[in-house]
């Protein structure tokens, strides 16, 4: 998909385009977890690794695929760690230890962020992220830009010595658009590691020493921001409003004001942190008024009100704080009209009341098409063994991935993030008499389920863990995960086996049963709950639709 | 000048496929294109909307409520559910053949009466209804009924791209033992819009 000369014009999704971005980067490394709306761009990177030079491996979890990343920096490689956003929690102790280390190779944190919460549990604004661990950051607003912020990230991190973050949004992720492809330079993939530890041991002595010098660094940051060739200004209006608008915001007001018939500056950001003050102080110094139109968090409208009043600068902003934007949810053209027909007080260019009343009023008839099992799920199966032992009498921990569908049986009552379920289980079992049970999937369990189970174990929590093993992480589009048998690039690999890893932290109780034999399942679960400590139940089958594609290559666990 | 399309069904009719002929086909033509699609927990079954929108003055990938010069629906509910998008004077082809959701399945809720449906469709704007799985069938194969609706596409008046583009994208997009069927499903599809009075040939 992403491989072809200099000049060569795709239709590409957001998500290829940042891949064919890493390739024309020169990454030699690329580290994933995959997370919807992040997926495609491992995939991708995945499907066309003989074309390239660069080595590509899935992590077990995003805090691994950044450490795989941060090493092949330190040996003067460029590389790229992908994640969704909720991925960078999961990263964040390597993450803050990373900015103030700096880089060798230019590091390249490539990050997904999912407003509306499309396929997440949360729409937490990476940006913040970006200005916590004082990390500089790129927002692209459409495929061909995402490519080119991709590839200028690695040069403008070894530019600056410090990682730098694309951080792309569903939007853009899950957009079709036309891509230019540029060179694809040679890479080198042969590491030389240096010592330096006082650049990359983090012991108080040392980290008081890279403080500052990080602060140096974002100061040099803000200076090159200045000539970021992703910011501009659109200039149209009389010099009484401007806008400044960053990411893909940026696509929403253009429309808006085409729409509208409006004229107004527009400041499109190419990065929402460090801002180019200078930039930035100028064209507030040239507007009477200037309102910030951003997705999610008020970022850039804090950053902007802060360079305001630090230089005493007389304008009016407009943004989240005086509820002109919205704080939740995407943007889209026409909440952002909405918002600037009343920020204009001109008259709306579509009836949208008349429009969402008729809405509101044909919802009426219409029924939900909720997400369900596939047919023969062998999750659904478990599912209805825990339920026809437990009941309603069990309080059900659980997990991400398809099995939160787990919910609409009645078996989940706490759900939060990746691995927590285990943790859960171990905390409920301490606290309560009724049986606990947490469900988690193969791919959860290795990226941070273990700790939970280990926690649970040692604590001696009275609880059943049912690992539902599937062989690969579904959710995401079937990657392989340590239960399939071959990694990202498809290289054989022996499978760690669940039941393995229980046994070796002494569970009591490990059984590993087949979920199409519902007598022998339900028994095996009843006598798990009725096992005192922490019991292990392994429900195998493949999911049928990996089962489909890639049965033929899979091999039994033995144990 | 820009032209918008929104695409709805549920997972596993097609549509993503169809958005994809006519994205590419406005790709081929050196239009400045963006698709919108939602991928993760969009399955089997459940509700599937992409936008497809080209013209200088296209920049984000979804077509703005109000904006739709045409819905092409493979589900007539679907069609409801994203009506909002057309604009005053849009056309809607929906395929009238509905697929029943879980919770209509399990007897725990009725389908909307289809002329109920059809009626409050046409207070969004016009409605050609079309029995695409019927029309697929007799192309050769039921699973062809989003090459019958890209085929009334073509055929709804001011359409801008010219057919044989289109026709060349869908040639590319199906696997070529399956060509046949669905070039007979776009020539059936087309026919059910006279191209001179932009009505219906013949109602349901």
């Amino acid at each position: 998909m992403i491989e072809g000369t200099q000049g060569t014009r795709k239709l590409l999704l957001g998500n290829e385009a940042i891949a064919r971005g890493a390739v024309e980067g020169g990454a030699a490394a690329i580290a994933a977890y995959p997370g919807t709306p992040s997926t495609e761009i491992g995939d991708t990177l995945r499907a066309d690794a003989d074309a390239f030079e660069y080595y590509m491996e899935y992590s077990i979890n995003e805090k691994t695929a950044l450490e795989t990343a941060i090493s092949a920096s330190q040996s003067g490689l460029r590389s790229m760690a992908i994640m969704k956003h909720v991925g960078i929690n999961v990263t964040a102790d390597s993450l803050m230890s990373l900015a103030r280390s700096g880089v060798r190779g230019g590091f390249v944190l490539s990050v997904a962020d999912d407003p509306n919460m499309w396929s997440s549990q949360n729409e937490q604004d990476s940006r913040q992220y970006a200005r916590f661990v004082r990390m500089p950051m790129l927002t692209p607003t459409s495929p061909q830009e995402a490519k080119e912020m991709t590839a200028y990230a690695f040069g403008l991190s070894e530019d600056l010595g410090l990682p730098v973050a694309v951080r792309s949004t569903t939007r853009v992720a899950h957009s079709r658009g036309p891509v230019d492809f540029g060179e694809v330079p040679e890479v080198n993939t042969e590491g030389d590691f240096e010592k330096e530890p006082e650049r990359l041991v983090h012991i108080p002595a040392h980290g008081r020493q890279l403080k500052p010098k990080l602060l140096e660094k974002i100061e040099a940051a803000k200076e090159r921001m200045e000539d970021l060739p992703f910011t501009w200004i659109d200039e149209a209006g009389d010099g009484e409003v401007g806008i400044i608008t960053p990411g893909v915001s940026y696509n929403y007001v253009r429309e808006s004001l085409d729409w509208m018939d409006v004229d107004a500056d527009l400041l499109k950001l190419g990065t929402p942190y460090p801002l180019p003050e200078a930039q930035v102080r100028a064209f507030l110094e040239s507007h009477e008024k200037v309102l910030i139109v951003e997705e999610l968090d008020p970022i850039v409208e804090e950053a902007v009100r802060i360079l305001a009043q630090r230089h005493g600068i007389d304008v009016e902003i407009s943004g989240k704080y005086d509820e002109v934007i919205p704080m939740p949810y995407e943007l889209t053209t026409e909440r952002v009209t909405k918002a600037l027909t009343e920020y204009f007080g001109v008259g709306a260019p579509f009836d949208f009341e008349a429009q969402e009343e008729a809405q509101a009023a044909a919802d009426g008839d219409l029924i939900g098409r909720p997400p369900q099992f596939c047919p023969g799920c062998p999750h659904e199966k478990t599912f209805d063994a825990i339920k026809a032992v437990l009941g309603d009498d069990a309080i059900y921990a659980g997990d991400i991935g398809c099995y939160t569908l787990g919910v609409n049986k009645g078996a989940l009552d706490i759900q939060f993030a990746m691995g927590a379920g285990t943790g859960f289980a171990a905390g409920l079992a301490q606290f309560n008499d009724e049986p606990i049970l947490a469900t988690i999937g193969d791919s959860t369990f290795y990226h941070t389920g273990i700790p939970g189970l280990l926690n649970a174990i040692y604590n001696d929590a009275d609880t059943t863990v049912v690992v539902l093993d599937n062989r690969t992480t579904a959710m995401t589009g079937q990657q392989p995960n340590p239960s399939t048998g071959w990694n990202a690039v498809e290289e054989e690999t022996e499978p760690m086996p669940i039941e393995d890893i229980a046994r070796a932290a002494g569970a009591p109780f490990v059984e590993v049963v087949n979920p199409y034999q519902s007598d022998s399942i339900e028994e095996t679960i009843e006598e798990a709950v009725a096992t005192q400590g922490t019991s292990v139940v392994v429900a195998r089958a493949p999911c049928v639709l990996f089962n489909q594609d890639y049965g033929q290559q899979l091999e039994e666990i033995e144990t | 000048m820009e032209y918008n399309i929104v695409f709805t069904g549920v997972g596993g009719q097609g549509v993503l496929l169809a958005s994809q002929v006519i994205g590419n086909a406005a790709f081929e033509a050196d239009e400045n294109v963006r698709i919108g699609e939602v991928h993760g927990m969009s399955q089997r079954g459940g509700s599937v909307i992409a936008h497809v929108r080209f013209g200088d003055d296209v920049y984000g990938p979804m077509v703005p409520v109000g904006k739709a010069d045409v819905i092409v629906a493979l589900e007539p509910m679907e069609a409801l559910r994203y009506a909002e998008y057309l604009k005053e004077d849009g056309t809607m082809v929906v395929n009238f053949n509905s697929e029943d959701p879980l919770p209509v399945q399990e007897g725990q809720a009725e389908y909307p009466d289809e002329e109920r449906l059809a009626e409050q469709l046409e207070s969004f704007g016009e409605l050609v209804r079309v029995d695409a799985d019927a029309l697929a069938e007799e192309a050769g194969n039921r699973i062809v009924s989003n090459s019958v609706m890209l085929g009334v596409l073509q055929a709804v008046e001011g359409f801008p791209l010219d057919e044989d583009g289109v026709l060349d994208t869908l040639k590319a997009q199906v696997p070529a033992d399956a060509l046949e069927p669905n070039l007979k499903a776009f020539e059936l599809g087309k026919g059910e819009i006279d191209s001179d009075q932009t009505a219906p040939v013949d109602a349901m």
